[in-house]
């Protein structure tokens, strides 16, 4: 009896763990894009501007898998003059790459990132 | 050997291709989408048939409504005790004190790009007609200022020639999310105004809604909607215009379910006048709340948008009301004098019918409450310029400015009156198990107002050998 008590608590605990990691996911794929892509690509940015709806999901997957290292291995954030690839690591790159995709013109819910 | 790999690898690649093909139904209709012209080279003569349609001109002939006197009617020429009225609201950006964006006026839901629909059709019409908003799964569309100052609806993909040129060539007939993304969301917020159309409609499941689950028939809204030449069937109990005149959209048709549709006898007994809805969809608004009364009367200010609006009461899981309905509806028009009802409120929109009617049956409604404001003098219901109001809040000038604009009445007096309006319950028909059991209206403490439908009492306690149920 006490060991199927404890399988249900680990259950439980593990179930919560998951909920309260799938929001946090959700939430900072927005905060990542804002704190480290929105600073150069905000609106009327020299750099272009941009935000998941200026892709549809098909171009984003395609950006993440072959153009994003490559344009993106000498820039230099901002602020804190790190360079961006050191920035990120490479799960949270995931992260912003799936809100981007999640987001994209032609998701279901368009995000501007605003 | 080499030619048998040969003969794979090209069959594989064909099917690829197909595949391809498959994917995006217009995938090699053409290259560059150009917007409707586009369309037109093919499809001229559906954009000259949709153009008279009710989704365009947001009007068409009204033999529903009893006080029609042969006009075309629809929410152009009307009014609703929800947003009250397109013009003057029709198109533009208004923004609140913080500069953010609070509404985009009523076409936001018109299939149009932005120009209102015009009595007469011509070229610029035509080009007006926004095809994709319909057809095109992944189309999206925002407003833009054009270069003249006008405001236009414009996809979302504007600057992004690849990614527009993929979303436009996924055409389809219109799924039920490209339906509900306007008919759910219409009356300021999900599943505000109609109560029984959810955005959950998407993906449903089966004990949401027989028809439309995922994991049921999966019918989508032209399954039973659709007519022919774009034009739409069924015209719920209070919409005024109707696509499809002498037309009314029914479960009993001979390919559905017919007028005998129970095994049990005594069930079949009450299709004669009693509408299938009435048993089968026990409540609405079961997911998203619904707007059961707008007080216009009452300003209310949201913080957190920075966005005024009416007093607006939200219910979720509502128990329909029922009334007597014959097909038609007698209708609130602008300019003509309010139409008390018995209870001194003024209806919007009232089902007839009544118990001795032989066409009448009872019909399952949400029953919406609302408060207008009322022409001194005239008597007339006034709409509000609510592009005005949202921003600033000025109710009293919200009201005069509709009153110009739309009986060029200058500095309107006004009074607030209570309002109904009586709107069929069609959509989230439950599994059978869920329906009214017959206790639920025969019984004391049934659903049913036997006496406000005209009868004595329960006509099942004057059968002979009733027993009390009491």
């Amino acid at each position: 009896m006490r060991a199927v008590k404890l399988m249900i608590t680990v259950l439980v605990l593990s179930g919560m763990f998951w909920v309260g990691e799938a929001s946090a996911y959700q939430k900072s794929g927005k905060d990542l894009y804002k704190a480290n892509c929105r600073v150069c690509h905000g609106v009327d940015s020299k750099f272009g501007e941009y935000s998941p709806m200026t892709y549809i999901q098909d171009q984003w997957k395609k950006f993440f898998k072959v153009k994003f290292a490559l344009t993106h291995q000498g820039v230099v954030m901002p602020e804190s003059g790190k360079p961006l690839m050191e920035t990120l690591t490479p799960e949270q790159i995931k992260v912003i790459e799936k809100y981007c995709i999640d987001g994209a013109a032609d998701s279901e819910h368009p995000q501007t990132c605003s | 050997m080499k030619y048998l790999v040969i003969t794979i690898f090209a069959g594989f690649a064909l099917m690829m291709g197909m595949a391809s093909a498959q994917e995006y139904s217009h995938q090699n209709y053409f290259e560059n989408y150009e917007g409707t012209k586009t369309c037109l080279e093919c499809h001229q003569e559906a954009a000259e048939n949709f153009f008279h349609s009710q989704h365009y001109q947001w009007k068409g002939e009204a033999p529903g409504i009893v006080n029609s006197r042969g006009r075309k009617l629809g929410k152009i020429n009307t009014f609703n005790d929800f947003c009250t009225s397109p013009t003057g609201n029709w198109i533009g950006q208004v923004k609140n004190s913080r500069g953010d964006v609070v509404s985009k006026g009523c076409s936001t839901c018109h299939a149009g790009l932005g120009k209102q629909p015009a009595e007469k059709m011509d070229r610029e019409q035509l080009e007006n007609i926004d095809c994709l908003i319909c057809h095109a799964s992944g189309y999206r569309r925002d407003l833009y200022k054009q270069e003249k100052g006008d405001w236009e609806w414009r996809p979302i993909l504007w600057k992004n020639r690849e990614g527009l040129n993929s979303v436009s060539k996924r055409i389809s007939a219109p799924t039920r999310a490209m339906c509900l993304r306007c008919h759910s969301a219409s009356g300021g917020g999900p599943n505000y105004k109609r109560g029984d159309l959810e955005y959950k409609l998407v993906e449903a499941e089966k004990s949401y809604d027989v028809h439309m689950a995922s994991d049921g028939r999966n019918m989508q809204c032209v399954s039973c909607h659709a007519g022919e030449n774009h034009r739409v069937k069924g015209r719920g109990t209070d919409l005024a215009g109707t696509d499809i005149p002498g037309h009314s959209l029914s479960c009993s048709t001979s390919e559905c379910h017919g007028e005998s549709p129970h095994k049990v006898k005594v069930l079949n007994r009450h299709t004669s006048r009693v509408n299938c809805t009435v048993c089968h969809i026990p409540s609405f608004a079961r997911t998203d709340p619904t707007d059961m009364v707008r007080d216009w009367s009452q300003t209310v200010y949201n913080a957190e948008t920075d966005k005024y609006s009416a007093k607006i009461t939200l219910e979720k899981d509502v128990k329909p009301v029922f009334a007597w309905y014959n097909g038609r509806t007698k209708a609130q028009l602008p300019g003509e004098p309010a139409y008390r009802l018995p209870d001194g409120t003024v209806g919007i929109m009232i089902p007839q019918g009544s118990r001795r009617d032989p066409k009448s049956k009872l019909f399952a409604f949400k029953l919406h409450r609302g408060r207008l404001p009322l022409l001194t003098g005239r008597n007339w219901i006034i709409p509000i310029t609510v592009e005005h109001f949202f921003s600033n809040g000025e109710l009293d000038e919200s009201v005069r400015l509709a009153a110009r604009t739309i009986y060029g009445v200058n500095d309107a007096k006004f009074t607030w009156v209570d309002t109904k309006r009586y709107m069929g319950i069609f959509h989230g028909v439950q599994p059978a198990a869920n329906s009214l059991r017959c206790l639920d209206c025969h019984s004391p403490s049934g659903r049913i107002d036997w006496k406000g439908l005209g009868y004595a009492g329960d006509p099942l306690d004057n059968l002979p050998g009733s027993r009390s149920r009491k």
